[in-house]
């Protein structure tokens, strides 16, 4: 009868608290609804390979895999040795995105840059705790609040950290409604929350949005050229959807290739997830510095904003300046609702927009300038 | 012993490293310029797209009612 138990009598406490971690995750895609279309996936493939014996992971004896298992499978094909599956997840992130409020109020690039910054302090902040610069910089970058990003940044570092790094850099998106709106009380004022933004968009011909994707492309490709796996792809969706011409491919990348991608790219991740590798102290570091980064950034945000109206006639609400991270539309939302508390006759969601947007090509161009100065 | 090293020898992490962090912080200055940097340009370039693109529309369009102003008095004539 020892067949029945073989499984159960390999479980240990490592096992048992992944199942709960993964159980939580679950919970909170389906009662909570964060981020539901990914932590769903990545909490029960969490489940699925802690489960000692199971076949959906590899194999090993003695060093050697004796059998592949369809999740260690696909991360190997799809993320291991092409990163293709996060790349291809920007031409569907790249066909839903609309440039239109950024180009109609282009100073609203300068926030998404500004927002960046917290991924250089927590770079800092993680080597000064002891990680080594390649997996530092792989933590720093869950503050570009962008999952493919981070799953990108750190394969190419190939940073340990992987599993770890991928499911706090969702899970905080998932708490920019909780994250942002506490930051942002903290360092402003009523007054300045208060300040009213009138939306007259200049407007923006068919040319300028079908030029903007190869200018950006051009531009990042010859500053930062490993930035061009992300910003390229990101760019290659929009120009699906702004030319005109290629409706049904617009549409298959933001719904069909998005979602499919998804679907695959969440329980892929999971692979990662193995209690060995998961369950340690450098997971709860990862946790907290995955916090501070997000917090640098919306700070870093605000007060590029504040520091923005000390020479600008027409003020920009300093909350816009947090929108400035990549978590879109999300974080558009959180400071149309905070600038509506305030005043409701007060609509920021364009402006809001705009910096976000804005936030989704800097953390792309900032994802590939630290590949390329951590290797340097 | 500071803070950072309690962090470190509890997390099993090794202790801090002169050298990581001196590359981080030139990761940092080096990333934030080059952002910064490509972000600026950006934004020139939409704007002059832009403004052109805009300018060149108006222009059409001014044309095109020119046009059309003139087209009934030819058919008058």
């Amino acid at each position: 009868m020892d067949f029945l138990i073989e499984s159960v009598s390999q479980v240990s406490w490592q096992n048992v608290v992944m199942w709960v971690i993964g159980g939580i995750l679950i919970f909170l895609a389906i009662k909570k609804d964060m981020e539901p279309a990914l932590l769903l996936p990545i909490g029960f493939g969490a489940i699925l390979v802690n489960i000692p014996l199971s076949n959906v992971v590899n194999e090993v004896v003695d060093g050697q895999v004796v059998s592949s298992g369809i999740i260690d499978w696909m991360f190997e094909i799809g993320v291991e040795a092409s990163e293709a599956m996060p790349i291809l997840l920007f031409i569907g992130i790249g066909a839903m995105i609309d440039f239109g409020p950024l180009l109609s109020n282009p100073k609203l690039f300068l926030l998404g840059g500004a927002a960046q910054f917290g991924i250089f302090l927590t770079i800092l902040l993680a080597t000064m705790i002891g990680f080594n610069i390649n997996d530092a910089a792989a933590i720093g970058i869950i503050g570009a609040a962008d999952g493919p990003t981070s799953i990108l940044v750190a394969m190419k570092l190939g940073s340990q950290y992987l599993g770890p790094i991928t499911v706090v850099a969702y899970s905080y998106m998932a708490l920019v409604p909780i994250i942002q709106p506490a930051v942002i009380k903290c360092i402003t004022t009523k007054k300045e929350r208060l300040i009213r933004m009138e939306y007259n968009p200049v407007s923006v011909s068919h040319t300028t949005k079908v030029l903007f994707p190869i200018v950006v492309t051009l531009i990042a490709g010859l500053i930062a050229p490993k930035s061009l796996a992300l910003v390229g792809f990101l760019m290659f969706g929009n120009l699906l959807r702004e030319c005109g011409v290629l409706r049904l491919l617009s549409e298959t990348a933001q719904n069909i290739l998005a979602n499919l991608i998804t679907l695959l790219l969440g329980i892929t991740i999971a692979s990662q997830m193995k209690a060995e590798s998961f369950v340690t102290w450098e997971t709860l570091m990862i946790l907290g510095l995955g916090l501070l980064a997000f917090v640098f950034d919306t700070f870093a945000g605000v007060m590029f904003t504040k520091f923005m109206n000390l020479f600008s006639k027409k003020k920009i609400n300093p909350m816009i300046g947090a929108a400035g991270i990549s978590a879109f539309p999300m974080s558009a939302r959180v400071i149309q609702k905070m600038g509506l508390k305030e005043d409701p006759s007060n609509h920021l969601l364009m402006h809001a927009i705009g910096a976000n947007v804005s936030g989704q090509i800097a953390s792309a161009i900032v994802g590939g300038l630290i590949i390329g100065l951590a290797l340097a | 012993m500071n803070m950072y090293s309690i962090i470190a020898a509890v997390a099993n992490l090794d202790p801090m490293n002169k050298e990581n962090v001196l590359k981080s912080l030139e990761i940092m200055w080096k990333g934030v310029l080059a952002i910064f940097v490509t972000i600026a340009i950006i934004l020139f370039v939409s704007w002059a797209i832009n403004t052109i693109c805009n300018k060149a529309r108006v222009a059409i369009e001014k044309k095109k009612a020119e046009q059309s102003k003139d087209a009934p008095d030819d058919k008058k004539q």
